[in-house]
């Protein structure tokens, strides 16, 4: 059963428990149950230790949502360690629920600001997010990719950032954060400062831009699921065609 | 052909946020359905695809070394924005206490009397006559025309004489209408010096052309010696008062913008030097 289909099920005291008890900075990576609100308290006390240990919990999900966002590395890291030192400064006005939500809005409201100042000033234009050779391979099929497979889903990690850039920020954060980092409507209702059926309207016009924008891209997806497209395409085809 | 209300609830459907009612009803629409049934599978496999995205890793540990310190900030911003709180809660209150007295008019309480002072020196004395044929409308007429700005004292010595003429515009309206101050003015006749430092705003008329009706009644019976203290109608002092509080509260307003605005240019000033 996974994490996804346990919450469902389980109940709302057992879903809040299970969040305070873990220590997975990214999805794949399990660990042993730590308390996260002890951290939390510990940190508002002034234990930069503490606090650092939420640092190494929830920094690559901050890190990989400035970097999509601004697609520059550079920037995505002075985002990123600028949203640290404002968590810990304001660390009191944490009211609790969601630590990594409470987080990531932070990190998102200096992206906004970011981009808010670079479309100012047009000229300086944000790099291109590239991938190389030592990025993980996009795994959809299970088994070891090929070296051909993998240099194909590359490209497709870049054509996915691409469908991403079409996307108004709002339902680029979304997306991001509800499909790339699996958060809950809940959480990212608590991230992005909106309402679970705000995000739930987002979400639904981010995921039907990008089927749009990768059905333009069908030959860099893998077999497995290259005819699903297809599928769909024809059915286009003939309704414009009819 | 894709059903609009299908393609707005597939997103959720995948997510498993639908309630029972609704996934029983796309259901079967998706079994009669083949083009929406295409539609669903192609944002699924989307779905799949975004979920396999990897997550960037992180360059480097963003881990803090030590506490950030808030004496950063300069001495001066601290202190201005002291001084930024002081000098609007000063403003604060001389705009409240503008409000609370009443008379806040340019055109101090006495005007009436001093227009009256304009006049050639025959009309005081039918003032006085006026004032002694109608002695109770005097003293009604008198803080009335105190508190008003300028209209309402002719519609106070109305009363004074049925036989009057119809207040109109010019001297002699003002002329009648001042009539009764100038009654309560005859006590104070012996200190008129005195009057001049209250009615400062008018001085240059009171000085070149001093009559009776230039002082304020309410302090010149005051200082007087021997005279009977009157006793100053609601109004008559705090004219005066607003009449300075309008200085002290542009002198508040000005600080309080000076001391915000250079307290937020050291702080900007500070941020932009923050590594």
């Amino acid at each position: 059963m996974c994490l996804r289909d346990w919450q469902r099920k389980a109940s709302p005291r057992a879903v809040a428990k299970r969040r305070l008890c873990y220590n997975r900075p990214g999805r794949k990576a399990r660990g042993k149950c730590v308390d996260e609100a002890a951290w939390i308290e510990a940190s508002k006390a002034g234990d930069v230790q503490a606090f650092n240990r939420l640092v190494i919990a929830h920094q690559q999900a901050a890190y990989d949502l400035a970097l999509r966002m601004l697609r520059d590395e550079n920037a995505a890291e002075d985002v990123t360690q600028d949203a640290f030192l404002a968590a810990f400064t304001h660390l009191h006005q944490f009211r609790g629920g969601s630590f990594k939500a409470w987080l990531l809005r932070i990190v998102l409201n200096q992206v906004y600001d970011r981009l808010r100042k670079a479309k100012r000033r047009p000229a300086e234009s944000l790099d291109l997010m590239t991938y190389d050779d030592e990025a993980p391979a996009l795994q959809i099929a299970s088994g070891d990719p090929t070296p051909e497979e993998a240099a194909l889903s590359r490209e497709l990690m870049a054509c996915i950032d691409e469908g991403l850039r079409t996307l108004s920020p709002d339902q680029q954060a979304t997306v991001i954060l509800c499909d790339v980092q699996g958060m809950s409507y809940e959480e990212a209702a608590s991230a992005t400062g909106a309402s679970a059926g705000t995000v739930k309207s987002r979400l639904s016009r981010g995921r039907a831009s990008m089927r749009g924008y990768l059905a333009k891209h069908m030959e860099l997806m893998p077999p497995s699921i290259r005819h699903y497209f297809e599928a769909q395409g024809k059915a286009e085809t003939e309704e414009t065609a009819g | 052909m894709v059903h609009d209300w299908v393609r707005e609830r597939m997103s959720t459907f995948l997510d498993g946020r639908l309630s029972g009612n609704e996934v029983a009803e796309l259901e079967a629409h998706l079994g009669r359905c083949a083009a929406c049934r295409d539609e669903l599978r192609a944002l699924r496999a989307t779905r799949q695809i975004l979920r396999a995205m990897p997550m960037a890793r992180a360059p480097r540990a963003f881990t803090l070394e030590a506490a950030p310190s808030r004496a950063a900030l300069p001495r001066s911003f601290f202190f201005l924005r002291t001084a930024t709180a002081m000098a609007a809660a000063a403003f604060v209150a001389l705009l409240a206490a503008s409000t609370v007295l009443p008379v806040s008019s340019p055109i101090p309480a006495s005007a009436p009397a001093l227009l009256q002072s304009r006049q050639p020196a025959a009309t005081a004395p039918v003032g006085t006559e006026r004032s002694s044929e109608a002695p109770s409308a005097a003293s009604q007429a008198a803080p009335a025309g105190a508190q008003s700005k300028s209209a309402p004292a002719t519609g106070a010595a109305s009363p004074a004489g049925p036989a009057q003429p119809p207040p109109a515009p010019g001297p002699s309206a003002t002329g009648t209408a001042s009539a009764p101050a100038v009654q309560q003015l005859a006590p104070s006749r012996s200190a008129p010096a005195a009057a001049d430092s209250n009615a400062a705003p008018v001085k240059p008329v009171a000085t070149t052309e001093p009559s009776p009706s230039q002082a304020m009644p309410g302090y010149t019976s005051a200082t007087a010696p021997g005279v009977k203290p009157q006793q100053p109608s609601p109004g008559q002092p705090q004219g005066s008062l607003s009449y300075l509080l309008l200085p002290l509260q542009l002198a508040a307003g000005a600080l309080t913008g000076v001391f915000a605005l250079a307290s937020g240019a050291v702080w900007w000033v500070h941020r932009r030097r923050r590594p």
